[in-house]
């Protein structure tokens, strides 16, 4: 097992500083797709690394560390979500807010093809992925950001490949037919 | 075309920052969990304490132990005491380490089915409890350090006659 973890399970902070170093950023991220704005989804985040480092030592190294606490923030973030009675698919009032920082959608369309939705539809389009329920939002970011795998995806939202590849895909979907609609 | 929008578009969600202070916030919660953490782990001195709270058990009269193991899939076994009830909380300080000793303790067991039978060698199993003595608690806890196993101590909450040292 990695010497940072078997340090970290001896109740060293510096050693966990560093073994979590590289996936912080990681666990910011799933936790803003899934809470919806950057308050919530900075206290969610510091709970699942504390709990994480609580319980490293029940570690075991059955997966990879990082699945394991992309895992452990994902359950946090919902449990959290369940606790407030917040119907899970609906909660996305943070992202009707055009200052919203975390999709940077390009207001540029690169190729010439894309020239031809205009503004207002790339408009429609970011409402429409704001929209989208929040697992599927950090299934979409842990598969077109960080290029993770559907087999790890489906690790850490402990759910089946399956149902990682439905959600990614009826997001695709939703996204179309609202093109579609603008254009038609 | 909008497949291929939509993909761009899916690449385009991006990653955010860690906020300002992100790290230092967490830098203090995690000393504070460390400390907790210290403050709950006996292990290098759980043989003194041991010895300790067995005479002084001994002096209070306290002779039984129950561990009870968990039915589902002994990953947790507890050592609880029958004399939790001992009302501690005026007590003196040597009492209430005793109380404490006697709190309840997570024992990690799983895959390690060789050890529990050690344990049940040793004292009489009744169902999921084990009843033991004194002398039978301290040699169950002697095979858990000599396996290297891991004794987390539990505040019991919601007992009263329990005093939180700090």
């Amino acid at each position: 097992m990695d010497e940072l973890i078997k340090k970290a399970q001896k109740n060293d902070v510096h050693a966990f500083e560093k073994l979590i170093a590289e996936h912080q950023t990681t666990v910011y991220n799933i936790a803003l797709k899934i809470m919806g704005n950057p308050e919530d989804a900075q206290d969610a985040a510091q709970e699942a690394l504390i709990k994480v480092f609580k319980n490293i030592k029940k570690f075991k190294g059955d997966s990879k560390f990082s699945t394991w606490l992309y895992r452990v923030t994902h359950n946090v973030c919902l449990d959290e979500l369940r606790k407030r009675k917040t119907n899970i698919s609906s909660i996305d009032e943070y992202y009707e807010d055009d200052k919203n920082p975390v999709l940077n959608i390009a207001d540029e369309i690169p190729t010439p093809e894309q020239q031809l939705l205009n503004k207002e539809q790339a408009q429609m389009l970011k409402k429409a992925i704001n929209s989208l329920p929040p697992v599927s939002k950090a299934a979409i970011y842990l598969r077109e950001v960080k290029d993770f795998s559907y087999e790890e995806i489906a690790k850490i939202q402990k759910c089946s490949v399956g149902t990682v590849k439905s959600r990614i895909s009826r997001a695709r979907v939703q996204l179309k037919e609202i093109i579609l609609k603008q254009n038609y | 075309m909008i497949d291929k929008y939509i993909d761009e578009q899916l690449k385009n969600i991006g990653e955010e920052p860690l906020p300002e202070g992100f790290s230092d916030k967490l830098h203090i919660k995690l000393v504070e969990a460390a400390n907790e953490n210290k403050k709950f782990n006996f292990k290098p001195v759980i043989s003194v304490i041991a010895s300790a709270a067995a005479v002084i058990a001994i002096a209070f009269g306290i002779n039984s132990f129950e561990f009870n193991k968990n039915d589902a899939d002994m990953e947790i076994a507890s050592l609880t005491p029958k004399t939790i009830n001992q009302p501690v909380a005026t007590a003196e300080f040597d009492m209430v380490k005793t109380a404490v000793m006697y709190g309840e303790y997570e024992v990690n067991l799983k895959g390690n089915k060789k050890v529990l039978k050690e344990i049940e060698e040793i004292a009489e199993v009744k169902g999921d409890v084990i009843v033991c003595n004194q002398q039978q608690f301290d040699e169950i806890f002697e095979i858990l350090l000599n396996n290297d196993i891991e004794l987390t101590f539990n505040y019991q909450r919601e007992n009263d006659n329990l005093i939180i040292i700090k």
